[in-house]
């Protein structure tokens, strides 16, 4: 009746607007919770019923009903209440949690007069599920990769099945306890990670990863799920979903963690120093302990010996190998980069690094230049530049622009770590062509940024021969580069203008560059005396000791100390400096703070293109409370 | 008399090669035992850029000389990295005297006929170190050898040679050589020795297809007359070149004057 009568006044009245004659509210319908109906507006004691259906709409016309007709499809009754003395029923009942999530639901309240029969507005609804408090995971985890060699089997740990392997990040899931009442009967796994170098381990096993399976179910349990996430490579952004599952394999609720491994790291100067090392020459190897014993005076059990004899008298060990981090939340892991240079030093890495807790990496292949040696590659200590801060500093090398560089398997990788934005310098007019044959980083205390740039001033060099007496002998240099005395030096005018080109042409320029990719003011900069000489064709090496090339031996707990070359610009060869105005010039421009120690490298290294830095490599430490996952500056670099 | 004895090798070199083994091996049978031992078991060591450097005080030494001649002169199938290393100890061996101890003609010779371009490059280079008599005709001829790198390294050895200017001539002419390199060299020697004959050649350099040595011509325009070269039309906008090295030179030519 309602409906014929509905139809006729559908063109002019909004049919909700001549009332139902029931109020009737419905509380949420979540699966396996409670829900109410409470229904008002019948007469005391008069019977209502509620029925069910598939949505509102024209419905069916009981008899029962004395031809007055329902407003909603495929109706059953649910049951039948009693109004009390008000008017008023309710009902609550659970709701089964087999039926189907999401199902929609449409309730009508009818009391039953005939055709006069009572009914409330259709209420239309869908179910739902119950949103767990306690099923919990982290939001992120940050790992680091599992690069090194703990079985000691000569290859990466990820490379093998590293059961009880430290490198693993732990990931705790936390169940819903009351889980099984609310129907879960599961959870399920599932690994997103586009890299295929992710895996997810339980109880030794590996559930998840590219050789196992991306998804897998777990049978639930209210104790903590126990996961172990191991990664193979830097810089993954993969997700694991934890789902829980009812009987019916649909998800109650889930939970997602991003799993994120770190960026590759390379040390800086601010670093602490943990270890030194270098090669010793001795025997039929040759002789360099006029180097080795004033850097083990200072240094002690600090300093290690690689043998010379065993690695083909190659003493470039800076050039070699490059030191870095790999650091995750749980753990820090030292990591070795292995040059592609492949010369006598080239087992070295394999030999005496490479393996538990200490991983190695290897990039780029084939032939190798000068510009693949890690003299090359250096780290500034942090900086701010245009407003973007780099908490680890920021990576440089040297290469002939647009022309010779380091392999692209290095740096392309190098770039694509983002937290250190490697630039490039400039480096063809040097014979050797590495960053560190002109500037370093020191640190200071004192200075508003930590630290000071390191530079060589060839126009300051000549200052300070102006004001040496002419007829100083300079007994090394007659030996070592043909030059007798101090006149012959000032006199020597191709000389002086082979070093304004380079000062005019690359030293300046290069300078300029640093200022711009550093953020560095004229404060931020110290200058050490230094000349070059044409070593190879037209192309340039120290020709006094290159003091730049020094070693920032800061080992914790001890005074910090600068390992350098002397410079030999007196006429005493021996270890009075206090005439050499070289020396005093440097001591007097380093920051107090450090001891600074003078090193004999003319014979085994400056007359070979090389100096202290060349000569050594330093294992450094992370800074303490520097987390990558944590700070902001680290995660905009990384786009996190 | 030593010209001429240059000369006459340079036409038939063969005799004098033998020459200049003989009296090496002459002088080395005056050394001792020991020290000829010591010679012989000296190996080059590898610099930090991977070529070989002797670096002994006994070789790299008057007592020295005499053995490296005859292993260069004898010894021409030895490793080429060693031979350029016994090159290159021999030039610092002798280069403390100008007379090089008596053995420039050896030197000269060496520098032009070692069959090796790298060799001859070491030697001719190092020849600014050597008296002028003998050193600038021997780098004055290497300026027309076939070889573009004896050519570029006979014009660096004029360029450091006190009396580098008494080549002038023939630098200039090797301002316009075929190669690259030799062009870049010979300006940088006209510029380093002062040449101001040399303007109107480094003028013509300024168009040169290398960016380099058009680079390299202004900043020896700068030292050979530099208000001349300031005053120059095509200055002002060489100083907003593309190539950063080629407007540094002229920035820093424009920006010295004032």
């Amino acid at each position: 009746m309602r409906t014929l009568f509905f139809g006729l006044l559908s063109l002019w009245v909004n049919p909700l607007a001549w009332g139902y004659d029931l109020e009737l509210e419905v509380t949420d319908m979540i699966l396996g919770a409670p829900v109410t109906f409470s229904v008002s507006g019948a007469d005391a004691g008069e019977t209502v019923y509620l029925v069910r259906g598939s949505d509102d709409g024209a419905g069916p016309c009981p008899s029962v009903l004395g031809g007055a007709c329902l407003d909603i499809l495929d109706a059953t009754v649910l049951t039948s209440l009693t109004a009390d003395g008000s008017g008023s029923a309710s009902w609550t009942v659970t709701v089964p949690s087999t039926l189907p999530l999401g199902m929609t639901v449409a309730i009508q309240a009818v009391a039953n007069r005939g055709i006069d029969s009572l009914f409330s507005e259709p209420t239309v609804t869908s179910i739902g599920a119950l949103e767990s408090d306690a099923l919990s995971a982290p939001e992120s985890l940050f790992g680091q990769p599992n690069a090194d060699d703990d079985d000691l089997n000569g290859t990466r740990d990820f490379l093998g099945t590293p059961a009880g392997d430290n490198d693993l990040t732990s990931l705790l899931v936390t169940p819903d306890s009351d889980g099984a009442a609310r129907g879960v009967v599961s959870h399920r796994l599932t690994l997103d990670d586009d890299s295929g170098l992710v895996r997810i381990w339980l109880d030794g096993d590996e559930i998840l990863g590219a050789s196992s399976a991306t998804e897998v179910e777990v049978d639930y349990s209210p104790a903590p799920i126990a996961l172990g996430v191991e990664f193979g490579q830097w810089r993954i952004h993969s997700t694991l979903e934890i789902e829980e599952l009812d009987s019916s394999g649909r998800t109650l609720d889930s939970v997602t963690v991003d799993l994120i491994s770190s960026p590759l790291m390379l040390t800086h100067h601010l670093q602490e120093a943990t270890y030194l090392v270098t090669v010793e020459l001795t025997g039929w190897a040759g002789d360099n302990s006029e180097f080795i014993e004033p850097i083990e005076d200072a240094l002690g059990d600090a300093l290690g010996k690689a043998d010379g004899a065993t690695y083909g008298f190659d003493v470039w060990i800076q050039d070699e190998i490059e030191f870095a981090f790999n650091i995750g939340q749980e753990r820090v892991q030292d990591f070795v980069i292995d040059s592609i240079r492949d010369r006598g030093l080239d087992p070295f890495a394999e030999d005496a690094l490479f393996g538990e807790d200490f991983g190695m990496g290897v990039w780029g292949s084939g032939w190798a230049s000068t510009w693949d040696s890690f003299g090359n590659f250096e780290t500034s200590p942090p900086v701010t530049v245009d407003g973007v801060t780099y908490p680890f500093g920021r990576a440089y090398y040297g290469a002939e622009v647009g022309y010779y560089r380091p392999d692209d398997a290095l740096t392309d990788f190098l770039a694509e770590q983002a937290i250190q934005a490697p630039f490039e310098i400039d480096t063809s007019w040097l014979a050797v062509g590495h960053v560190d044959e002109f500037m370093s980083f020191v640190p200071d205390s004192t200075s508003p940024k930590g630290f000071k740039l390191v530079y060589t001033d060839i126009d300051l060099a000549y200052e300070i021969l102006d004001d040496m007496d002419g007829s100083t002998s300079l007994p090394r240099y007659r030996s070592g580069h043909g030059i007798d005395d101090v006149e012959e030096f000032r006199d020597d005018l191709a000389l002086y203008r082979y070093n304004q080109d380079i000062k005019d042409f690359y030293l300046d320029p290069i300078l300029e560059q640093l200022k711009g990719e550093l953020g560095l003011t004229d404060d931020d900069i110290i200058y050490f005396p230094g000349i070059f000489e044409e070593a190879y064709g037209p192309w340039a090496a120290a020709l006094i000791p290159g003091m730049a090339n020094l070693v920032v031996a800061n080992l914790v707990g001890e005074t910090p100390k600068i390992l350098l070359a002397d410079p030999f610009m007196r006429s005493s060869a021996d270890d009075d400096r206090s005439d050499d105005p070289f020396v005093t010039h440097v001591e007097s421009v380093l920051p107090a703070e450090h001891e600074v120690v003078w090193v004999d490298d003319w014979e085994d290294y400056h007359l070979l293109l090389g100096e202290v830095h060349c000569g050594t490599n330093t294992i450094r430490q992370p800074t303490p409370g520097l987390d990558w996952w944590t700070d902001e500056d680290s995660l905009s670099l990384l786009g996190e | 008399m030593r010209t001429l004895m240059l000369t006459g090798f340079f036409i038939a070199n063969t005799s004098w090669a033998s020459e200049a083994t003989d009296r090496a091996e002459s002088a080395l049978a005056t050394l001792d035992a020991a020290t000829l031992t010591h010679l012989e078991s000296v190996q080059p060591r590898a610099t930090r850029a991977g070529w070989l450097r002797i670096v002994d005080d006994t070789v790299v030494s008057e007592s020295g000389a005499p053995w490296l001649i005859h292993q260069l002169a004898t010894h021409a199938d030895a490793h080429p990295s060693v031979r350029v290393a016994w090159a290159d100890a021999m030039v610092r061996a002798v280069r403390s005297d100008a007379d090089a101890f008596g053995w420039g003609d050896a030197w000269v010779e060496l520098a032009a006929t070692d069959g090796d371009s790298k060799v001859r490059a070491m030697l001719l280079a190092g020849l600014r170190h050597g008296d002028a008599s003998f050193a600038i005709p021997a780098l004055k001829q290497g300026l027309t050898h076939e070889d573009p790198a004896t050519r570029a390294a006979a014009a660096d050895g004029l360029a450091w040679h006190p009396q580098g200017l008494m080549a002038a001539e023939a630098l200039r002419q090797s301002l316009a050589d075929q190669d690259v390199e030799v062009r870049r060299m010979a300006a940088t020697a006209v510029g380093y020795l002062g040449d101001t004959e040399a303007f109107n050649d480094l003028v013509t350099l300024l168009d040169d297809v290398d960016p380099l040595v058009r680079a390299t011509a202004i900043r020896s325009l700068e030292r050979v007359a530099p208000e001349r070269a300031r005053a120059l039309p095509q200055m002002q906008d060489l100083a907003q070149d593309t190539h950063t090295q080629i407007q540094r030179a002229a920035s820093h030519l424009l920006n010295s004057g004032s």
